[in-house]
């Protein structure tokens, strides 16, 4: 039963991610347009993702992958901006394990 | 229940201290900086500030804390006044009125208004405080367990009405958030309820992550879905103007009541900050001369809000500190970080640690003057902070969120449970449910279990017997008129309308 409800969850998931809208209503539609779904969606599969490769792996790739993939999903174009993002996890890094001698595994 | 001027001058000192000044400015300006930016609101700027209090001590700990709550308040009617996005649902009721001044070209004046309102609402709400809090604990000390579960059941009433247009809805979630605590080891026989096995879940779902979950997680999401839109910012008109001391006088009905207000709506759990703003407003509104001009640009149409979403902060530790019951979501993680610092709020902290509690009211008193200060030097720049991008910071505050969590548990297992939480937040956002009755039913959920099977052994089967007790039957009295007070006037007032429609 829960493997069914997760099936259809996924299906659900899946149509608003790639038409923006799921079932035959669009009206019925919890994101304000497509765009706004698919944005939304991978930021959340992507953070779901970092976890996974924080578990699996260490937490270094999950620092370097969290910044560019959340702007991957959110559509961002513009170069600076990747840069940013990983200038800003280094910077977090940097703050977390100098300064608050946090040790991530 | 004054503890002495000994343990004032102590708090004081603690307070001198280097550090716990540094901390205090760094709080307000944290506080302001992450006010402003859209959608990142208290409850938010607390959670993601509560790694760094961690290695420090309890007072300096929670004084940052406090200017990041208050400042984070003030810093909503920044972007609300110069955007129309209201930087915290506190400020929501400050956008009509803020944001047409500033499109009228003063702005200047707007931010002056909303500054000084915010400071006075502030201020009174903490002399309250300071007056209240120790007199309730006094009568909380002698609370039992059908006292107790008398308040979890107001506070959980009173925010599930309060929040979102559905009481169903406001039922659901508050009833989910309850369930969610039970799970873990049972306090009272042990036994094992909904561990799956997992030894992590023994003490059952941690506060602290599950509210930075719900909260920061849940909100990045939201963020993530308009992170593309654009900003209309016209600069022009940021320098601040503080209104004249005769133009104060003009509003001082409006100030007064609207602090009352605050403070007031503060104290009973629920979301405080908004729903105290909206009230102030429509009330300023309703007692107004000239009605017609709220909506246009009106300067009590700035003030009425502010004054009162800044009142909320010292009345919403009123039952955080006494009772252990948060009074707004942002208290409710304001309780997580004295937890975490091995402090249980309720009416022994004032007994156990009388030099905390003077620290809180005359930092707070401090705080608010303080951000005056700040406010006029810092307003501009931080105005300017409304510009940057969603893009950045939705990365920004989820990585925070985790490594945040990492650092102050250091348990991968509460990394997951904030991932969880967040997903299940912003599923029940995204359903037009509202999260604050998740997030008390969550905090209150212990509380009522524990006084409820409490309650239920010394009634020994008697229902009469949870009502045999003055002060839990005085809570059932104003929570029934809580509950039917609304409906009862509106029933009076058309019968009168009605009568005098046939006369």
């Amino acid at each position: 039963m829960l493997a069914f409800i997760g099936l259809c969850s996924v299906i659900v998931i899946g149509a608003y991610v790639f038409k923006g809208y799921a079932g035959t209503d669009k009206g019925t539609s919890v994101f304000e347009d497509g765009g706004a779904a698919r944005r939304g969606l991978l930021v959340l599969a992507v953070a779901v993702a970092c976890y996974l490769t924080w578990s699996l792996w260490s937490f270094i790739p999950m620092l370097i992958l969290i910044g560019p993939a959340c702007a991957l999903a959110m559509g961002v174009r513009s170069a600076w901006m990747y840069v940013s993002l990983l200038l800003m996890s280094g910077i977090v890094y940097l703050v977390f394990t100098q300064l608050l001698n946090v040790q991530f595994t | 229940m004054f503890a002495g001027f000994d343990v004032v001058a102590q708090s004081i000192g603690q307070l001198a201290e280097p550090i716990t000044l540094a901390l205090l400015v760094g709080g307000i300006v944290l506080g302001l900086i992450i006010g402003v930016l859209p959608g990142l609101g208290p409850p938010i700027a607390i959670a993601l500030a509560l790694p760094f209090t961690f290695h420090l001590e309890p007072i300096a700990a929670i004084i940052l804390l406090l200017g990041i709550y208050s400042a984070a308040i003030y810093g909503g009617s920044i972007s609300a006044i110069a955007v129309g996005i209201p930087g915290t649902g506190a400020a929501i009721a400050t956008v009509q009125d803020g944001n047409k001044m500033f499109k009228a070209g003063r702005g200047g004046e707007a931010l002056g208004l909303s500054l000084t309102g915010s400071i006075i609402g502030g201020l009174f709400s903490v002399i309250c405080l300071a007056f209240i809090a120790p007199i309730l604990a006094t009568v909380a000390i002698k609370f039992g367990p059908r006292e107790f579960l008398a308040i979890s059941v107001f506070g959980l009433v009173v925010v599930v009405r309060v929040a979102g247009e559905s009481l169903s809805k406001g039922l659901l979630v508050g009833g989910l958030g309850i369930f969610l605590t039970t799970w873990g080891l049972d306090e009272l026989n042990g036994t094992e309820r909904y561990t799956f096995g997992s030894y992590h879940l023994y003490e059952g779902i941690p506060l602290v992550p599950f509210l930075v979950g719900v909260f920061a997680v849940s909100e990045v999401l939201i963020g993530a879905e308009r992170a593309l839109q654009k900003l209309d910012f016209d600069q022009t008109s940021l320098t601040v103007k503080l209104p004249g001391f005769r133009k104060l006088m003009k509003m001082k009905d409006v100030l007064f009541r609207s602090s009352a207000l605050g403070t007031v709506i503060g104290i009973i759990p629920g979301e405080g900050a908004a729903v105290a703003a909206f009230f102030a407003y429509s009330e300023a509104k309703r007692r107004s001369k000239t009605p017609e001009k709220f909506g246009t640009g009106h300067e009590e149409g700035i003030v009425a809000p502010e004054t009162a979403n800044n009142a909320t902060v010292g009345g919403a530790l009123v039952p955080t500190l006494t009772l252990g019951v948060p009074g707004s979501p942002a208290a409710a993680v304001l309780l997580g970080a004295f937890l975490i610092h091995g402090l249980a709020p309720g009416p022994k902290l004032f007994a156990e640690r009388p030099d905390l509690m003077y620290a809180i009211f005359i930092g707070l008193f401090i705080i608010n003057v303080l951000m005056m200060v700040i406010g006029l030097m810092a307003i501009r720049f931080a105005a300017k902070l409304i510009q940057v991008p969603t893009t950045f910071i939705v990365p920004t505050v989820l990585l925070l969120s985790f490594v945040g969590i990492f650092s102050v548990s250091n348990s991968f297992f509460n990394v997951g449970v904030l991932l969880g939480a967040g997903i299940l937040g912003y599923v029940v956002r995204k359903l037009g449910y509202s999260i604050a009755p998740l997030s008390i039913g969550f905090v209150l959920g212990p509380i009522l279990e524990n006084s409820l099977r409490q309650s239920l052994v010394i009634a020994d089967g008697s229902v009469g017997e949870f009502f045999n007790t003055p002060i839990g039957l005085g809570i059932y009295a104003a929570l029934a008129l809580t509950i039917f007070g609304g409906p009862l006037v509106g029933w009076a007032k058309s019968k009168m309308f009605a009568r005098a429609e046939d006369a």
